[in-house]
């Protein structure tokens, strides 16, 4: 422990800071509740849409809305792999060496960047599919020229939305590397510490190794409800 | 209010050692260091507050990987650190000089000028360690949170004797600042 004087005096100083805010505590609590929440949120998203979709499969015996329904499994898929690439280092990097945080830090920032490209990609296919689908099944029901069909309001509000997401992913993409750039400069100042190796970490590069990690996680899971032990 | 506790019952059904209740337990014996540990890294009271509860969301995330390889205070350390440094390089650079609002402020002990003269101090103190680079004032913090250099080196994962040169050179450089009055 401490023996030096001078490091003795000044920890004792350290340590006789303000009295620690128990609504802090309350405050974290409340954090950890509401990320709980977001979790159970998107997996009921998920099982509401997927589930939705599919019922109306089930019940219309039709080949377009059975094959709508498979694409928003695909699509649901999807996004779960771009939620994993994007988080699932948050979970595992936390408690190993300074070093080896960053770096996962990075190849996670880098990851989020390929991930934003190929959702901005599948936003694109998914809206050329969707609509398409639509045209064709509006056709069959009675005639509708291409000009009314994208004149539809929906039509208008996705036109919006898709100039929204294309600001937000120009923003997004600017955010990301300014943040690979300060993480990268941090890196050169800890030096060594920061030369650490990444071996031991999962790694999630692209979407095989977050369906791998995904798979690996749920088994885990089902192990340890099977043990008859919870885990959040 | 309900949902919530709700939610965090079903984790404290089972094992006694759930990790809901460790990780309440973990904030309430730790909570003072690492408030301490995040105001090393932030400049205003708000920002300490944030990096508080996102170092405490990370111990969340990382407690069900926690299997008690290293102590409880190695862990949760690691894991401040981690998340500490992170938020350094992810902020826009800032003067380091810039006063915790709510340091000057509050005053609990008698004696206010004893107590005035102390928090000054402390304030000078505080503002020379946010002055230290990065690598060093990972370090000295620790220290002054009375880890020995053995636990120093496990939370961030370097050699011991390496921690002893970065302890002195951090010294020299709080030496420096304070004379200079920060």
């Amino acid at each position: 422990m401490i023996s030096d004087p001078e490091l003795d005096q000044w920890s004792e100083l350290w340590r006789s800071g303000e009295p620690f805010d128990a609504r802090l505590a309350e405050r974290a609590r409340k954090a950890v509740w509401r990320f709980r929440v977001w979790i159970y949120l998107e997996v009921l998203v998920t099982v509401l849409m997927g589930g939705g979709f599919t019922m109306w499969a089930v019940r219309a015996h039709q080949t377009p809305v059975t094959v709508l329904a498979i694409w928003v499994w695909l699509s649901l898929a999807a996004a779960w792999v771009f939620r994993l690439i994007s988080d699932w280092n948050d979970f595992t990097g936390a408690a190993v060496a300074t070093g080896s945080y960053l770096a996962v830090l990075l190849r996670r920032l880098r990851s989020s960047l390929r991930a934003a490209e190929f959702g901005g990609v599948l936003f694109v296919v998914q809206l050329i599919v969707t609509s398409l689908w639509a045209f064709v099944e509006l056709n069959r029901q009675g005639h509708v020229s291409l000009g009314d069909y994208l004149a539809l309001p929906a039509n208008v509000v996705f036109a919006f939305g898709t100039v929204a997401f294309a600001f937000w992913l120009v923003r997004y993409r600017r955010r990301v590397r300014w943040e690979i750039g300060e993480l990268e400069k941090m890196g050169k100042e800890l030096g060594n510490d920061a030369a650490t190796t990444i071996a031991e970490l999962p790694a999630v590069r692209d979407w095989r190794d977050a369906c791998q990690l995904l798979a690996a996680h749920v088994v885990e899971r089902i192990v340890e409800l099977r043990k008859g032990g919870r885990r959040v | 209010m309900a949902a919530e506790s709700l939610l965090f019952n079903t984790s404290e059904q089972t094992a006694t050692d759930s990790v809901a209740q460790r990780f309440h337990a973990l904030i309430e014996r730790n909570g003072p260091s690492l408030l301490r540990l995040a105001s090393a890294y932030t400049t205003t009271a708000s920002d300490r507050d944030d990096l508080f509860q996102d170092i405490a969301l990370s111990i969340w995330q990382a407690l069900p990987g926690f299997r008690g390889e290293s102590s409880e205070r190695t862990f949760i350390y690691r894991v401040a650190q981690n998340r500490a440094i992170a938020h350094l390089a992810r902020r826009p650079r800032r003067p380091q000089t810039e006063l915790v609002e709510e340091q000057a402020v509050y005053d609990p002990r008698p004696d206010p000028e004893q107590q005035l003269a102390r928090e000054q101090q402390r304030d000078r103190l505080m503002h020379a360690i946010r002055r230290l680079p990065a690598e060093y004032r990972r370090v000295i913090v620790l220290v002054l949170e009375g880890l020995s250099h053995t636990e120093v080196a496990e939370v961030l994962g370097l050699q011991a004797n390496n921690v002893a040169v970065r302890v002195n050179r951090a010294k020299q450089m709080l030496r420096d600042l304070l004379k200079e009055g920060v």
